[in-house]
């Protein structure tokens, strides 16, 4: 899944190499689901390649960018049920002191409102990805405790506006929301992201 | 055009997950638990516990499982001496039996959802003091008769309580020795003398030696014992009939005395 989403973005970026637009986006990761259970939001920032809406209502983008969460306590309480002789219900806990991911990712926007010097669009694309999770479970049968990689991917939809100031600086604002599957520990998350960026066009 | 469609098929389906899924991260961590709080613990005359508890909140998931747990210290796990149930109601109750009279017991309402489990405050019964007892009797402290006529304690040794019993020696200024045998723990109570060579459970046996004199306790008589400080004992016996070791001649003996702590 990884090497085919970087084949896509060596492609996209490859079509893209007669003009250099370079964006930058900070945005404000809000987890949700289970992921905004345990993590706490963050703000990060985006680096990338964002095609312009002059020629066409399409255009596609380039993105990486890197999350390093905290947890939002410092155990999380969690119960099992052990059957043996008797049942019980047994205390347990977990604990993520890291988790952190490297993103990298590709989409296509199109436009639904184009102007001179402003758009409205609305996009989608996927998400790949490295994790570095520290983790600890303790329950009544074992102890276990994980300090390694993963893998992600995901999907992602967008809904921005954008306005031109000069022929070289372009200003957006987005809305996404993000589904990752991540592979240590197994888990599908999910997360709303605003974010406010800009656009270089060289 | 491909890529067209497949974005915008990506995009719907986004939408429609967005719609179906999206749960935003709830702002106070505590609203995922459940919320539990310990209504009563009322101990009975039997000394069984009736302990009450209700579910005020499930949290952001339902409540897989409530219940109790009880242990003598302050902060008791939730497998210590458990109950559990599968919910059926807001309130929920249990009896525990089997509790020692003389400890302090911690009563604590749990209850778990799939995010985690949570504790309630807990309640502590504290058992109620003993009443001493009033010996039928009333004799001096340190006074002894062992059949030969009024007589006085003049030393008695710290209890030893090695073994599961409890033993200690007096000496009488008449230079009689007697030793005493408990069989479990001295506490405020009655306790009965037991002609045997082991004492049992409440039981006491004494022997003393007097000059040429060897005697033992008949058994069947009461002990008055009261606890009068930590470790210290008052001790009545109103009246015991010793043989002696020839079984031949018998003695009527009574005493009151102070056992020091060990």
């Amino acid at each position: 899944m990884t090497r085919l989403a970087l084949i896509m973005l060596f492609v996209i970026f490859g079509l893209q190499t007669a003009s250099a637009q370079i964006s930058l986006q900070v945005y404000d990761y809000r987890p949700t689901g289970i992921l905004g259970f345990v993590m706490k939001p963050l703000v990060t920032a985006e680096l990338g390649y964002m095609g312009s809406f002059e020629d066409s209502r399409w255009r596609t983008a380039f993105n990486f960018t890197y999350l390093s969460f905290k947890q939002r306590q410092d155990t999380f309480f969690i119960s099992g049920v052990l059957h043996d002789y008797t049942t019980t219900v047994t205390p347990g806990y977990e604990r993520y002191p890291t988790y952190n991911m490297f993103q990298v990712g590709a989409s296509a926007d199109f436009a639904f409102v184009q102007k001179d010097n402003w758009a409205l669009y609305v996009g989608a694309g996927i998400i790949a990805g490295l994790t570095h999770v520290v983790y600890e479970d303790k329950n009544a049968l074992e102890d276990s405790h994980y300090d390694g990689g993963g893998l992600m991917a995901g999907f992602r939809g967008k809904l921005g506006g954008e306005y031109s100031f000069t022929d070289h600086i372009t200003v957006f604002l987005e809305a996404q929301r993000s589904y990752l599957l991540v592979t240590e520990p197994a888990a599908l998350f999910s997360s709303n992201n605003y974010g406010l960026g800009m656009r270089y066009d060289f | 055009m491909k890529l067209k469609k497949l974005c915008g098929w990506s995009f719907l389906f986004l939408l429609l997950a967005s719609g179906v899924s999206c749960k935003k991260a709830l702002n106070n961590i505590n609203d995922y638990y459940p919320q539990v709080v310990m209504v009563s613990a009322t101990q009975q005359p039997d000394s069984s516990v009736i302990v009450k508890a209700s579910l005020t909140s499930n949290g952001a998931a339902s409540v897989d499982y409530y219940g109790f747990c009880c242990s003598t210290s302050p902060k008791p796990s939730m497998s210590s001496r458990q109950f559990y149930f599968t919910p059926n109601g807001p309130n929920f109750t249990a009896t525990y039996r089997g509790l020692s009279p003389d400890s302090t017991y911690y009563f604590t309402a749990w209850a778990t959802n799939s995010y985690g489990y949570v504790y309630s405050k807990s309640i502590a019964i504290v058992p109620p003091p003993i009443p001493p007892v009033t010996p039928p009797c009333t004799i001096a402290q340190n006074y002894v008769d062992l059949g030969n006529g009024p007589d006085t304690y003049t030393t008695v040794s710290k209890v030893n309580s090695a073994g599961g019993q409890w033993t200690f020696n007096a000496t009488t200024a008449s230079g009689a020795t007697v030793s005493f045998t408990f069989g479990s723990a001295l506490a405020t109570g009655t306790y009965m003398t037991n002609g045997g060579f082991s004492p049992g459970n409440k039981q006491m046996i004494f022997n003393y030696t007097s000059g040429s004199i060897s005697a033992s306790c008949a058994g069947g008589s009461p002990v008055y014992v009261n606890q009068i400080s930590p470790g210290v004992y008052d001790m009545t016996i109103c009246n015991e009939t010793c043989w002696d070791n020839t079984m031949t001649f018998q003695y009527q003996v009574k005493m009151h005395m102070k056992i020091p702590s060990p």
